[in-house]
C-alpha cells in the first residue's frame, strides 16, 4: 500500500512538472505583442493613420523574417484611436490588458497621446511616440514615455528662423483648433512678436470645408501679407490652398504660401492642382541627399506595396515599431523596466538617422535644457522645401531651408512665383 | 477697411454655397414629409454621391462632369429606393414595435456602414473630381470661381424641378398626400409605400446630387458628409420640418449668415472658428419666437 502511494506521488509529480515544462515553453514560444495606436477611421487624420499602419506592418514582417525575436514571432496590433482622445484611451486600455502588448508606439493626434500616457505610466508599458508634437508629451517626463518625432518647440524655431532670414514683415495664419494647433501657434505668435514681424491667426476647425471668407480678409491687407501660413493638416490643407489661389491670394508674386506636411501627400496635386506649385512645406526628417540605406531601401519597398513613398510621418511609424523591437531584442526580455532601460541606451539607425536618448532615468534633463527633452530624440531634423513644378514628388522639390541644406543661391530663401 | 464690393462678394458667395446647402437639406425634408423618418445617413448619401461623380470622370475617363453629377443621383436613386424597401418598409407594414427608434437605428446603423465601405474600398486619401470649368467669373465688381456658380445653378435648376414635380406630376401629388394623411392617401388608392420608396430615393439622390455638385469645389473623402448632415438637419428644423419651400429659404439663410459671419465678425481670431455657430444662433432664435420654424405647420 504504501509503495502504491509513493508510486502514485512521482507520477502525480512528473504530470505537475511536464506540464509545468511544456506551459513555459508555451508561453516562451507566444508571440510578442506590439501595440500601435493610429487614427484609422473618422474623425481622425485616417489619411495619416492608414499609411503609418502600413509601414508598422512593414517593420514587422521584416523583423519576422529575419527570424522574431527572443526566437518569437512578432506581432502589431492594432489599436484605433479615431483621432479621438476618450477612443484613444480605450483602445490603449485594450490593448494592454487584453492584448498584454509589451510595448506601444504610433500616435499622430498629441490629444491623444496626451491621453494615453498616464495609461503609460499606471501600467508601466514603454511607449515611444511617432508623431505627437505637443512638448507637453515628453516634458511630463514619465520614465515609460519615449519620443521620435519632432516637437511644437522645435518645429517653431526652425520655421521662425526661415520667416526671419526671408525677411517676412506680415504674416497671416489660418490655424487648426487642436492640441498641436494651438500649442504650436501660441510659440509662433510668441517668436514672430519678438522678431517684431506683425501676424494675425484665424482658427478654425480642421473640418471646416470654406475658407473664402478669411482668406479674402486676408488678402485686404495692405501693405499685403508678404507669407500665409495654412497650418491645418488633413484634407483641409489641400482645400486651403486651392481657395487661396483661385482668389489671386497665395501663393502669388506678393505671398508666399507656407503649408504643413499634409502637403508631402499626393494627393496634394489631385485636389490644389497647379495652386499646389510654389507652396512651401514642411518635412520632418532628412532630405533626399541625406538619405541613409536604410531609407532608401524602405522607401523603395513601400512604394512597390503600396503605390506611394514614405512620407516623414510614415517613416516614423516604421522607425517607431523597430526601435521598440531593437529595444526589446537589446534587453533580452519583454520586462518593462528592462525595456526601458535598453531604450535609454539604445543607439539605433533607422529610416531618419541614429536614433538616441541622451536624457532619462540616468542623466536627467538639466535646468539649462526644455523639459521635453526627457526621452526626446535630440537630432529630429526639419527642412522646408518647395515644390517648383505640377505633380512634383516632395523628393524633387527644391529645399530652401536650413542652409546647410538650401539647393538656392547663398542670400535666397525662397523660389518666387513666376 | 471692407467696402461694399467686399459685401456683395461675401454675400454672392454666401448665396451660392446656400443654394447647394438647401439641394441637400431639400432631400431630408422631402423624406421626413413622405416617411416620417429622420435620416441620419443623409450626410453618407452626399458623400457617395461625390464618390460616384469621381469614378465615373476619372476612372472611365473623357466623361463629362456633368454626366458625374448624373450618375452619382442615379446611383443615389438606386441606393434610396433598395434601402427603403429591405430595411423600412417592416417599419411602414407596421412591423416593427417602435418604428420612430427603429428608424433611428437602422439609418445610423447604414450611416456608420457606408462610411467604413467607402474607407474600405476608396481608401482614406482626399479625391477630387475634375473642375466643371477652370477660373473665376466675373459679375460686375463680384468674383466668383465659376466651379461655384455652375454648382448653385445646377441646384437650383434641380430644386426647380423638384418643386414641379412635386405640383404638377401625379406622382408627386400622390407623395404630398401620403405626407398629410397616409391612411386617407391609401383609400384613395394611392400606394403609401410605392410613394415612401420614391420619396426616399429621390431625397437620396438629391442628397447625392449635392456631393457630385460639391466634389469639385471641396474635394471628397469617406467622412465628408458629416458636417453637410449636421447643417442639414439644421435648415430642416429652420425651415419647418417637412416644408420644402422652408428648407430652400432655410439653406440660403445659412450660407448667408455662415459666410457674412465669417467675412464681418470684427474679431477675426475667431470668426471663422465660430461659422458653424452663426446659422445654430438664427436657428435658436427662429425657433423661440417661430417653433415650427419658417414654414412649419401649427400642431
Amino acid at each position: 500500500m504504501r509503495r502504491l502511494v509513493v508510486v502514485l506521488t512521482l507520477i502525480c509529480f512528473m504530470c505537475i512538472s511536464t506540464t509545468m515544462v511544456v506551459a513555459s515553453e508555451t508561453k516562451e514560444k507566444e508571440p510578442i505583442n506590439i501595440g500601435v495606436v493610429l487614427p484609422m477611421s473618422p474623425p481622425g487624420a485616417y489619411a495619416s493613420g492608414n499609411p503609418m499602419w502600413w509601414a508598422a506592418l512593414q517593420a514587422a514582417e521584416e523583423v519576422n523574417e529575419a527570424g522574431g525575436i527572443l526566437g518569437r514571432e512578432v506581432v502589431a496590433i492594432l489599436g484605433d484611436t479615431r483621432g479621438v482622445p476618450e477612443e484613444a484611451r480605450a483602445a490603449t486600455e485594450r490593448l494592454i490588458t487584453k492584448d498584454k502588448v509589451v510595448g506601444v508606439v504610433g500616435n499622430y493626434h498629441s490629444s491623444c497621446a496626451l491621453a494615453q500616457i498616464d495609461l503609460f505610466r499606471d501600467h508601466n508599458v514603454p511607449y515611444i511616440g511617432a508623431e505627437p508634437w505637443s512638448d507637453d508629451v515628453t516634458a511630463k517626463g514619465y520614465k515609460q514615455v519615449f519620443r521620435i518625432s519632432i516637437t511644437n518647440s522645435l518645429y517653431t524655431d526652425i520655421t521662425v528662423a526661415w520667416t526671419i532670414a526671408a525677411g517676412f514683415k506680415r504674416i497671416g495664419v489660418i490655424q487648426e483648433i487642436t492640441d498641436w494647433g494651438l500649442g504650436v501657434n501660441k510659440q509662433l505668435k510668441a517668436a514672430w512678436d519678438k522678431a517684431g514681424i506683425k501676424n494675425e491667426t484665424a482658427f478654425t476647425d480642421m473640418k471646416t470645408e470654406d475658407f473664402t471668407e478669411t482668406l479674402a480678409r486676408f488678402n485686404q491687407w495692405d501693405p499685403p501679407a508678404d507669407m500665409f501660413f495654412g497650418s491645418i493638416t488633413g484634407p483641409g490643407a489641400f482645400r486651403i490652398i486651392k481657395q487661396a489661389y483661385d482668389m489671386g491670394f497665395s501663393p502669388s508674386k506678393k505671398t508666399v504660401f507656407y503649408a504643413t506636411n499634409s502637403c508631402l501627400n499626393p494627393e496634394v496635386w489631385e485636389v490644389a492642382g497647379k495652386a499646389a506649385k510654389y507652396i512651401v512645406v514642411t518635412q520632418i526628417g532628412l532630405p533626399p541627399s541625406a538619405y541613409t540605406e536604410v531609407t532608401k531601401r524602405e522607401n523603395e519597398k513601400f512604394e512597390q506595396k503600396y503605390g506611394r513613398l514614405m512620407n516623414a510621418t510614415v517613416m516614423e511609424a516604421y522607425d517607431a515599431f523597430m526601435l521598440m523591437c531593437e529595444a526589446i531584442k537589446k534587453a533580452g526580455s519583454t520586462d518593462p523596466d528592462k525595456i526601458i532601460d535598453a531604450l535609454e541606451n539604445i543607439k539605433w539607425t533607422g529610416m531618419r538617422g541614429e536614433y538616441y536618448f541622451p536624457y532619462g532615468s540616468k542623466n536627467p534633463v538639466p535646468a539649462d535644457k526644455p523639459a521635453y527633452m526627457w526621452h526626446q530624440w535630440p537630432d529630429v531634423s526639419e527642412y522646408l522645401f518647395q515644390y517648383t513644378e505640377v505633380g512634383q514628388k516632395p523628393e524633387d522639390g527644391t529645399v530652401i531651408w536650413p542652409p546647410k541644406w538650401s539647393q538656392l543661391p547663398k542670400g535666397q530663401y525662397f523660389v518666387p512665383v513666376k | 477697411m471692407y467696402g461694399l464690393d467686399y459685401f456683395f462678394m461675401q454675400g454672392a458667395n454666401g448665396l451660392v454655397i446656400g443654394c447647394l446647402y438647401a439641394l441637400m437639406a431639400l432631400g431630408l425634408t422631402l423624406i421626413f414629409s413622405v416617411l416620417k423618418v429622420i435620416n441620419f445617413a443623409h450626410g453618407e448619401f452626399y458623400m457617395i454621391g461625390g464618390y460616384m461623380s469621381y469614378f465615373l470622370v476619372t476612372l472611365v475617363g473623357g466623361v463629362n462632369p456633368f454626366l458625374g453629377v448624373l450618375f452619382g443621383m442615379v446611383v443615389l436613386l438606386v441606393i434610396g429606393s433598395t434601402f427603403d424597401y429591405l430595411f423600412l418598409r417592416p417599419m411602414h407594414r407596421g412591423e416593427v414595435d417602435r418604428p420612430a427608434e427603429y428608424a433611428i437605428l437602422v439609418t445610423f446603423g447604414l450611416s456608420f456602414f457606408l462610411q467604413n465601405l467607402v474607407l474600405g474600398v476608396a481608401g482614406p486619401f482626399p479625391h477630387r473630381t475634375p473642375s466643371f470649368m477652370e477660373g473665376g467669373v466675373r459679375i460686375g465688381t463680384i468674383s466668383i470661381s465659376a466651379d461655384r456658380l455652375i454648382a448653385a445653378g445646377l441646384a437650383l435648376v434641380l430644386m426647380l424641378a423638384l418643386l414641379a414635380f412635386i405640383k404638377m406630376s401625379w406622382t408627386g401629388m400622390a407623395m404630398r398626400a401620403v405626407s398629410q394623411d397616409q391612411d386617407a392617401a391609401s383609400v384613395t388608392g394611392i400606394n403609401p409605400l410605392r410613394m415612401s420608396n420614391i420619396a426616399f430615393a429621390i431625397g437620396a439622390a438629391l442628397a447625392g446630387a449635392s456631393g457630385a455638385l460639391i466634389a469639385p469645389i471641396f474635394s471628397i473623402v469617406p467622412d465628408v458628409g458629416v458636417l453637410p448632415s449636421l447643417r442639414s438637419f439644421i435648415i430642416v428644423v429652420l425651415g419647418g420640418m417637412g416644408s420644402i419651400k422652408g428648407a430652400i429659404l432655410g439653406g440660403i439663410i445659412i450660407g448667408l449668415v455662415e459666410s457674412l459671419g465669417a467675412a464681418f465678425i470684427p474679431d477675426m481670431s475667431r470668426a471663422l472658428a465660430y461659422r458653424q455657430l452663426y446659422g445654430l444662433m438664427i436657428f435658436v432664435l427662429v425657433l423661440l419666437f417661430r417653433p415650427r420654424g419658417l414654414f412649419g405647420e401649427a400642431q
